[in-house]
């Protein structure tokens, strides 16, 4: 197969253009779009468990989650996207 | 193939578990060590005191009043003591602290040591030596030894090595010195060298002696045993002012090792905190195996024991730093060192007593008074009624007859350096200078046994005499403290678990 394609690139069937963009991820401005409801949503459920592992380890070693992470951040960040689900998400 | 959402899904699921792994193993500290590490010279400190950034596992300095921290400048600490908290996620049996530090310290505050708390029961700390400005500055004329971690100074050199001053010292103390008591010592207590007190000029007397006074919590006793066997005895009675149980441990050491204990369990039918006191019980400790010669006696309570009627077959029963009498009625004290601090906790204790040649008064309750005697020697206090604390470093005594002070002159705050010092001997390790004149000294703790809750390791910076009011006895900047805890690693706990 790669002979088969070194064999187009050769007699320039694929130009070298075409090579890269094969390579290149397909995620443009509309791909973004129409997807932005699903990663705000997946972002808003990583944050919950996120902040729920953090409650549950502040509960058994108190002062251990914050010393990685910083609550009031998190908690800002979950409220944001929260009020993002809220205002844009369409079911 | 999997959808986009089923790859978000799966990418934060593995995110998530990649944290808690991440967190698991901080916890386990494979590696058997833990770090922590707070500059406050760093914007840093401003930055993360806005909450920026992740806190720190070295908590900020409390009091917050006795603290100043200066715009992207160090910590400077005003007030004695300052506390912090460390965070460590399991005990570790060793702790190493460094500290870089600028002392402006005076001749009223040359101590500066830091430490764990080692006792939540008593709040005693374990303190280390960092910066004491009498080692540093105050014998630059003099001859200095070092050995390891022990640091001799002497006035005129005659030892060239510690062990060899140490050697001549256990054998013949007394030729050494030209004055009584010519050696001063500081974070060493010289338990198997002869004592600086001939026991062969005290009385002999094999009768009972009475401390006449209630004393109030935790206290520490000298007494001198002229015969075989021991017989203490007295009485103790519960205030219920605290919402603790109360428990007691009466021990007793000879040097280091402790030879006898009782301990007390609180059953008593009183409810905690109603300040209801309970009946008045005895307690006694005999033993006959106990040859003569000098012992500790350490009784370990709270504030809401008190104990009285305490009988002892020896003339000398001296209290040791720190005594709280309880009775209402005058109180009559000596102690040999020329000063005393005293603290009331309650409204009701305040008043006007004498002190050496001195009328002092107390009108605020849980401000330390400090008094100095114009006078040397053995100082009385005549108090009106008991209820205050006092403290100093030497012992207190109820009759001048039954003082008995054992220890070497140490080489704290109140010492007055004077002529008759002619050797100090030291557990200290000189800072070391860096540029700036910052300065940089490492302690080490065992920190097996040390107080830990919630996680966390309590520790203080201790600059005794350092007061807010009027700035008295200068500051101190700290630019950076680092702490590393070491204990056993994850590969040393499974083989102990397979052995």
């Amino acid at each position: 197969m790669v002979k088969a394609f070194e064999k187009k690139l050769a007699i320039g069937c694929i130009k070298k253009n075409d090579f890269i963009n094969m390579f290149k991820p397909k995620i443009t401005l509309a791909f973004w779009k129409k997807n932005l409801d699903i990663l705000a949503e997946e972002f808003f459920y990583f944050l919950s468990f996120l902040l729920l592992t953090g409650a549950g380890l502040e509960i058994i070693l108190p002062g251990f989650f914050i010393l990685y992470f910083n609550i009031a951040i998190l908690a800002l960040l979950w409220l944001l996207t929260l009020l993002f689900l809220l205002l844009y998400v369409r079911r | 193939m999997l959808s986009f959402h089923l790859k978000i899904r799966i990418f934060w699921l593995i995110l998530l578990f990649l944290i808690i792994i991440f967190f698991v193993f901080r916890f386990i500290s494979p590696s058997g060590s833990w770090r922590c590490h707070q500059n406050f010279k760093e914007n840093g400190f401003l930055f993360s005191s806005l909450s920026l950034s992740a806190s720190s596992c070295i908590s900020p300095a409390s009091p917050s009043e006795r603290v100043v921290y200066a715009a992207n400048g160090p910590l400077l600490v005003l007030a004695d003591p300052v506390y912090f908290s460390i965070f460590s996620p399991r005990p570790f049996s060793r702790a190493e602290v460094e500290i870089t530090y600028r002392p402006h310290l005076s001749s009223s505050t040359p101590v500066f040591e830091a430490g764990f708390l080692a006792d939540a029961k008593l709040w005693r700390y374990q303190l280390k030596p960092v910066y004491n400005l009498w080692l540093e500055q105050g014998f630059s004329s003099w001859s200095s030894v070092q050995e390891g971690s022990l640091r001799l100074l002497q006035r005129n050199k005659r030892f060239t090595s510690v062990s060899e001053f140490l050697d001549a010292w256990r054998q013949q103390a007394s030729d050494l010195c030209v004055h009584k008591n010519c050696l001063a010592v500081y974070n060493l207590t010289l338990n198997d060298f002869p004592p600086p007190l001939d026991f062969s000029a005290l009385k002999q007397d094999s009768g009972l002696f009475k401390f006449p006074y209630a004393l109030r919590g935790a206290h520490q006793f000298y007494f001198y045993l002229p015969q075989t066997g021991l017989d203490l005895s007295g009485s103790f009675f519960d205030l219920n002012d605290n919402k603790d149980k109360d428990e007691a441990q009466f021990l007793i050491f000879s040097g280091q090792r402790q030879v006898a204990s009782v301990s007390l369990i609180d059953q008593r039918p009183q409810v905690e905190e109603s300040s209801d006191r309970s009946p008045v019980q005895n307690f006694s400790i005999a033993r006959s195996d106990l040859g003569p010669g000098l012992y500790r006696l350490e009784f370990k309570a709270n504030n809401d024991l008190v104990f009285n009627s305490l009988r002892i077959n020896s003339s000398y029963l001296s209290v040791i730093n720190k005594i709280w009498p309880f009775d209402q009625e005058k109180i009559f004290l000596f102690t040999d060192a020329p000063y005393l601090q005293v603290k009331s906790l309650d409204p009701g204790a305040l008043q006007e007593f004498s002190f050496g040649q001195e009328r002092v008064s107390l009108s605020e309750i849980y401000h330390q008074y400090e008094f100095k005697s114009r006078q040397g020697g053995l100082q009385s206090i005549s108090l009106e009624r008991g209820g205050l604390i006092l403290e100093n470093n030497g012992v207190f005594a109820a009759t001048a007859d039954s003082l008995l002070n054992p220890d070497y002159q140490r080489l704290d705050r109140f010492s007055n350096l004077s002529e008759d010092i002619d050797f100090v001997l030291a557990d200290y390790q000189p800072a070391r200078a860096e540029e700036d004149a910052w300065l940089h000294s490492r302690l080490d703790f065992e920190s097996s046994t040390f107080y830990r809750e919630n996680q966390r390791y309590s520790f203080i910076l201790s600059i005794p005499g350092l007061k807010l009011e009027g700035g008295a006895g200068g500051l101190l900047e700290i630019k950076e403290i680092r702490v590393r805890f070491y204990g056993k690693s994850l590969r040393e706990k499974i083989s102990d678990w397979l052995h």
